[in-house]
Formats: C-alpha cells, sequence, structure tokens
C-alpha cells in the first residue's frame, strides 16, 4: 500500500514541459535494427570471451583461451542447476538439450526472440552446469559416435561409474533412434563430457544426448528421467547431493511429468 | 485519509555510516578507482558523427528536468550522465536515439540507486511518448552490455561528505554547502567540458565554489582563498592548479546558465519557476 502511495507511482497528472521529444519522430523500425546490430555486437563479444556458443549452448571447438569441461550437475551445488516453474514447485532441469535440431526448442527458455534469449543467459556462463577450466587439462576430443562418448571418460578416475551410466543410457530405448541421427551433436556433447570429473557425468551427458532426439515435450521428460533414479539413489545413499532441498525438488521435477505422460 | 499519507516521506534512507565516512581508506579506494569509469575518450571527436555537444547538453538538460520533476536522489543524474558518456564514446549513435539512450541511462540510474525506481512507462512519458516502453527495455540490454554490467560508477557526490568532513566548518554550515556543492556537480554533469574530469576533482571544485559562492553574502568559511584551496587539494591529492582551473570553469558555467536563466524569464517562460527565483544561487532550479 505505501507504494501505491508513494509519489512515483502517481500518474502524471499534467504534462509538464519537461515532457518533449528532443530531435524529432523516432524511426521505430532502424531503431530496431540498430537495436539488432548491437545485440549482436554484444553476443559476438560474450562469445569470445567465453570461447562459448550462447546461442546454441554448445562451447567453442577452436583451441581458445578458455576450455570447457562438462561436469555432472549433481557435482555443484543446487543454485548453478537450471530451474524451472512448474505450478508453485521449482523443478531442477537436466541439462539442456542442443539446439541442434530446428524444431528442438529447449522447454525452459522463454520462446522470445533468440538472439534475446541468448544475450539473457550470457552473463551466466555455467549454465548448464559446465566449469571454466583454464585451459590445462588436455583437450577432449573424441567426436564420433555416442557410443564412444560412454566410453570416452577413461579418464574419469571411478571405473565403477562406467556401468551405471550406460545402463541409464540404454534404458530409454525410445530415444536411440533419434540418437543416431544427431549423433554429431551427440559427439559434441560427448567431448565436452569427456574430461568431467566424476562417473555421474557421463550420466548426465548421457541425458543430454537423449534429450537431442524429441521434440518438445518429449525431450523435456526424456531430461527428466535421466536425474531422477539418481536423485533417488542419492536419497538413499545421501552422499550425492550436498544441498538437501535439492533431491526433493528433483524428485518432484520427475514424478510431475511422468504422471502425466504415462 | 490518502492525502494524509502522501505527506509522508515514503523513501526510508539510512543514516550516514561513520564507519565509511570515518575511514580514510574508503576515499583513497575511490580515488583509486574513479578512473575506470571515466569515459573512454572525448567521443565527439573520435566516435560520434551525428551527434553534437550541443545535443548531449540538450538531453543532459532534459535528463536534469525530469530527475528534477521526479525528485530522483542527487546522485542518480550524474551517474546516468556517466552512463550516457561511455555509452557514446563506444558506440556510434544517432542523434535520434539520443534521447531514448538518456532515458535508458536515467532508468538504470534509478534503479541503482532509489529505493523506487522511475517506471518505464513513466519515463517514455516524459519523451513525449517518442519511444515505448518496450523499446526502452530492449536498449537497457544493450546499455548493460555496453557498460560491461558496470554500473556502480564513482560519481562526484561519492567525494562530498569526505571532502565536507575535513573542512574547518561550522556544521551548521555544512548543510547550506552541501546543498550548493551537489547543485554545481549537476550543472557540470550537464556540461561536456568536465565529462572527462575525474569526479574527485570536480566535487572538490563544486565544493570550493559553494564556499566561494556562499562567502560573499555570509561568512561560512573560516578558510578562504589559496588556503581553502590547498586544503581542498589535499584532500582528494589534487593537482592545486587544476583544481583552480576546475573551479574557475564551474563558475564560468555557473554565470552562463544564471544569464540563459534570465533570458528564459525575460522570453514568455514562466508559470512555477517563478516562485524558484527566490534562490538565483540554486542552478538546477535556474536550468529549468
Amino acid at each position: 500500500m505505501e507504494r501505491l502511495v508513494a509519489r512515483r507511482t502517481f500518474p502524471l497528472f499534467a504534462r509538464t514541459s519537461a515532457c518533449r521529444s528532443l530531435f524529432g519522430p523516432v524511426d521505430h523500425e532502424e531503431l530496431s535494427r540498430e537495436l539488432q546490430i548491437r545485440l549482436a555486437e554484444l553476443s559476438a563479444e560474450d562469445q569470445r570471451r567465453w570461447d562459448y556458443n550462447f546461442q546454441q549452448d554448445v562451447p567453442l571447438r577452436g583451441p581458445g583461451r578458455l576450455q570447457w569441461t562438462e561436469v555432472d550437475s549433481d557435482s555443484v551445488p543446487a543454485f548453478y542447476r537450471e530451474t524451472v516453474q512448474v505450478g508453485r514447485c521449482r523443478l531442477l532441469l537436466a541439462p539442456r538439450p542442443r539446439p541442434d535440431g530446428a524444431s528442438d526448442s529447449p522447454p525452459p527458455g522463454p520462446p522470445a526472440d533468440e538472439s534475446l534469449d541468448g544475450l539473457g543467459e550470457a552473463p551466466e556462463p555455467p549454465s548448464s552446469g559446465p566449469a571454466v577450466a583454464p585451459a590445462p587439462a588436455p583437450a577432449p576430443a573424441p567426436q564420433e559416435s555416442a557410443e564412444q562418448e560412454a566410453v570416452s571418460p577413461p579418464r574419469s578416475q571411478e571405473p565403477l561409474a562406467e556401468p551405471p551410466h550406460s545402463g541409464i543410457s540404454g534404458r530409454p530405448a525410445p530415444g536411440t533412434a533419434a540418437t543416431a541421427n544427431t549423433a554429431a551433436a551427440a559427439a559434441a556433447a560427448a567431448a565436452t563430457a569427456a574430461a568431467a570429473a566424476a562417473a555421474t557425468t557421463a550420466a548426465a551427458g548421457g541425458a543430454a544426448i537423449k534429450k537431442l532426439s524429441g521434440p518438445l515435450i518429449s525431450d523435456f521428460f526424456a531430461k527428466r528421467k535421466r536425474p531422477a533414479p539418481e536423485a533417488k539413489a542419492s536419497n538413499e545413499v545421501p552422499a550425492g547431493c550436498a544441498a538437501p532441498g535439492a533431491a526433493p525438488a528433483v524428485g518432484s521435477a520427475e514424478q510431475t511429468p511422468r504422471k502425466r505422460l504415462r | 485519509m490518502e492525502l494524509l499519507c502522501c505527506e509522508v516521506d515514503p523513501v526510508r534512507r539510512a543514516v550516514p555510516d561513520a564507519n565509511l565516512l570515518h575511514d580514510d581508506r574508503v576515499l583513497q579506494n575511490l580515488l583509486t578507482i574513479e578512473e575506470r569509469y571515466l569515459p573512454q575518450c572525448s567521443y565527439f571527436k573520435c566516435v560520434q558523427k551525428d551527434i553534437q555537444p550541443y545535443m548531449r547538453r540538450m538531453v543532459a538538460t532534459w535528463m536534469l528536468e525530469v530527475c528534477e520533476e521526479q525528485k530522483c536522489e542527487e546522485e542518480v543524474f550524474p551517474l546516468a550522465i556517466n552512463y550516457l558518456d561511455r555509452f557514446l564514446a563506444g558506440v556510434p549513435t544517432p542523434k535520434t536515439h539520443l534521447q531514448l539512450l538518456g532515458a535508458v541511462c536515467m532508468f538504470l540510474a534509478s534503479k541503482l540507486k532509489e529505493t523506487i525506481p522511475l517506471t518505464a512507462e513513466k519515463l517514455c512519458i516524459y519523451t513525449d511518448n517518442s519511444i515505448k516502453p518496450q523499446e526502452l527495455l530492449e536498449w537497457e540490454l544493450v546499455v548493460l552490455g555496453k557498460l560491461k554490467w558496470n554500473l556502480a560508477a564513482v560519481t562526484p557526490h561519492d567525494f562530498i561528505e569526505h571532502i565536507l568532513r575535513k573542512l574547518p566548518q561550522p556544521n551548521e554550515k555544512l548543510s547550506l554547502i552541501r546543498k550548493h556543492a551537489q547543485t554545481f556537480i549537476a550543472l557540470c554533469a550537464t556540461d561536456f567540458k568536465f565529462a572527462m574530469y575525474p569526479p574527485s576533482m570536480i566535487a572538490t571544485g563544486s565544493v570550493g565554489a559553494a564556499i566561494c559562492g556562499l562567502q560573499q553574502d555570509e561568512d561560512v568559511s573560516s578558510l578562504t582563498g589559496d588556503a581553502l584551496v590547498d586544503l581542498l587539494a589535499r584532500i582528494t591529492n589534487t593537482d592545486v592548479d587544476c583544481l583552480k582551473a576546475c573551479q574557475e570553469q564551474i563558475e564560468v558555467v555557473l554565470l552562463n546558465s544564471l544569464q540563459q536563466y534570465r533570458q528564459d524569464q525575460d522570453g514568455s517562460k514562466s508559470e512555477d519557476e517563478l516562485d524558484q527565483a527566490s534562490t538565483p544561487t540554486d542552478v538546477r532550479d535556474i536550468d529549468l
């Protein structure tokens, strides 16, 4: 109520002499063209600065200043993970799908114009969890197939990680065909995933790959599917999740869509 | 009932923090970082093709009017001008977009400094609806990006209290000196001459000019003339000659705007401005 009373919220009663157009009418089309140019400049700048393509949400390939390493979203604090508001709950998302297929629009992103969207994301580079490694680690380059991705993290210290991961990626069979379609993109994901620290990383990478395939909705669920088992596992063995709130959130994220879809 | 409520100033202000104001490290840090927020170059020569110095004055004067009418906090206007100059130093801009840019800068500065910031809609009305709120918001992103989200610029206002505290003035005169100094700071922001000056110098020069101006009517300072300038220069590590030059420039600008004001008054331009004529030293009113 106090805000309403505040001077600032009163309507301007009379137009004062300060209400004036200084330099004549504005050409709104020209303005909008100019806007696009400037936004593109900024986004190119961001891309250079972070060695990251924010529009497509993939790290740049070339040997740049930075080297990107994909890490499992469970290994970072919850607030680094993407969330989406569904009704009254805020749900954690798995890593975002690569916007590879044209129809493949990520559900969390507002459907506004892309460049604006891209810019909006720019200031928070570690959007889906990949951490910036300032170049010391050798570049993980293998980019052949999704399969290879599964194999590619030989660097990960725990071989134990391997079986669960492959098991998980095997499970959602419907996605497989599509996975083949987008093998290239998947490979890209794999490349970034390779150096990742823990075994779970690989699982996350797998999730990303699966996601690629589907159109919007199935996409959404495929994503859900993945973190859920992990989350539950970590519920039982409360080692994985540092944040206490995180696990339940994932759980609910898991449930809502599944109930509806299946 | 509601009318009664209106008489209460809804803006809550923090009390001055002695821990900040009485710690010399704060002043030294401000002096160290202030240069970072200066515009990169004198942009009329190297960047802008369409915009002329008088256009900057036009848009700055308009921005000052809006800030005054909306009773913005004192820092909002100089801060908005800082954004404007830094943006223009990097991005060639046609003059038809200049007012939009000014509105965006006020929008940002107001959000940073005020508890109840200016709204996009209101700012658009002040442009006589020549821009739309949506455009304002879109360009906000561009300006933010070009300024690298670096909004907490050092302004001359940041130095005022630090300077006043070290002057041997009786306390009861301080508020008058402060008010005049703030007015001079706003005046400087409207003039491109001062755009490349470090904020500390503008603050020091403004305090000096305020004391000198007030001294003519009443005794506000035990220190005058060179002794005052020397002390001021020591406080902010400013070169004495630069400071003198700056103070003189401020006085010249004040004189010009006083003359401008009188001309405007001789013309048919006077409504509510008349009652402000009783305080001819308040330059912001004069500028209106």
